[in-house]
């Protein structure tokens, strides 16, 4: 594959490969804008996640905690910061993130906004470190992840990213984001030990798994 | 007075000829010879090329070769690396061109290209440990090449000729003709005679030598 310049046999090699990538060449479909490809993922994700929380049963307690302001912001954080991840993926699919690369910061910025909520919220109020086994959580946490898992993947596997390992963290904040959410709504316990022992860790599981495997998985 | 300010509008009007200039290029718009030149000739190729015309998509690649093999050779260690990366960059166009939007500047997204293969390149380049190491302990062949380092490629197809062979013999060479045993060593580690050991370093061998021709 290597060639020097100057010498005419060594330069043919890079001919060869134009020619034949020319031979190769077909009428391509351009792919839509990263907007046009967020817009399925995020109606899909909304309905399955309608479905889901229907199928596996609203918290009785909702009435109640939609007039709690701390759960009214915890909800929209989650809910922004899944659909900048998820837009954030779209943008990433292309090579050079169409110029945007600040967008990055949004999604990041807010899941930070969210792990200080979190510390905070277990610094402040009493929990009681629980015992880990398989909860019923973690089977609700992989069914609300599934479907929009698999969608913003095969999204991701159309484009050609440059930052695999960002790629596959906005993945996973996008999915985890949408499982967060989910178990929110279904799940009625508020402890904060709960939370994280539950709610968070299959996540943050994902997120290990999606860090080892993200550049092999969007390699190109 | 009115020699000052003639002056003073000359010059000015040099530094906004200058600003254009520079911005014209960067985005692309340059003209050469009366003609699109860079990043918007491109991105008219890449459209055609889009649309499967052959012609355009091979006048493209070939611009690009050029362009990616002189933005490259001032950035590199070893000139051979040039076109390997630069053949990883086209083929890195010809699998990503569905991305590229003709509404948009092409050299952004060329150069995102251009900056991740080099990456990615350097650094499978550095993870294979074990070609530096064999390059160091070899001390003939590294004085040679820190002298020539073209015959960096050489190496690199005595490696790649090495990992065809198969696994015994590829080891006995290895063993006896890099890191310098014996063939009685070398038939007691593998657990054959000291002959079969010859036997198949010679063959070994003769298949290096029809390999490298």
């Amino acid at each position: 594959m290597s060639s020097t310049k100057g010498s005419k046999d060594e330069v043919q090699p890079t001919e060869c490969l134009i020619d034949s990538l020319c031979n190769e060449l077909t009428c391509i479909k351009v792919m839509r804008h990263p907007l046009y490809r967020l817009v399925p993922w995020v109606i899909i994700a909304a309905v399955y996640l309608a479905v889901s929380v229907g199928y596996l049963g609203i918290r009785p307690d909702i009435h109640e905690k939609v007039h709690s302001s701390s759960f009214i912001f915890e909800i929209s954080l989650i809910i922004v910061m899944t659909v900048e991840a998820a837009m954030c993926s779209q943008w990433l699919c292309v090579p050079d993130m169409r110029d945007q690369k600040w967008m990055l910061a949004v999604p990041l910025s807010l899941f930070a906004v969210f792990v200080m909520w979190t510390v905070a919220r277990l610094s402040v109020e009493s929990f009681a470190v629980p015992y880990l086994h398989w909860h019923t959580c973690y089977t609700s946490a992989i069914i609300f992840g599934a479907i929009p898992g698999l969608v913003i993947f095969f999204l991701s596997m159309c484009g050609k990213t440059t930052q695999p390992f960002m790629l596959s963290a906005m993945n996973t904040l996008a999915i985890g984001g949408v499982g967060y959410l989910g178990l929110r709504l279904t799940c009625r316990s508020d402890d904060i030990g709960h939370i994280c022992s539950f709610h968070i860790l299959p996540y943050i599981l994902l997120a290990f798994a999606a860090s080892v495997m993200g550049r092999k998985i969007y390699r190109w | 007075m009115f020699a000052l300010n003639v002056g003073v509008k000359i010059r000015c009007y040099a530094k906004v000829a200058l600003i254009t200039k520079m911005a014209r290029m960067k985005s692309g718009l340059f003209k050469h010879n009366g003609e699109l030149s860079g990043g918007r000739l491109w991105q008219e190729l890449a459209e055609k090329a889009q649309g499967g015309d052959k012609r355009a998509y091979s006048h493209l690649l070939k611009d690009l070769s050029v362009y990616v093999r002189r933005y490259l050779v001032g950035q590199l260690a070893n000139p051979d690396w040039v076109d390997d990366i630069t053949q990883d960059v086209l083929i890195s166009v010809h699998k990503s061109l569905h991305t590229y939007s003709s509404d948009r500047a092409f050299m952004p997204w060329l150069h995102a290209i251009i900056q991740f293969r080099k990456t990615d390149f350097l650094r499978k380049h550095y993870k294979v440990r074990k070609t530096k190491e064999s390059v160091k302990e070899n001390r003939d062949i590294f004085d040679q090449n820190v002298t020539n380092p073209v015959g960096m490629g050489e190496i690199r197809d005595i490696e790649a000729a090495l990992r065809e062979l198969p696994e015994k013999q590829r080891i006995i060479v290895e063993d006896m003709k890099i890191h310098g045993y014996s063939a009685k060593e070398v038939a007691k580690k593998l657990g054959m005679t000291d002959t079969a050991v010859k036997v198949s370093a010679h063959r070994a061998i003769n298949k290096l030598k029809d390999k490298l021709g």
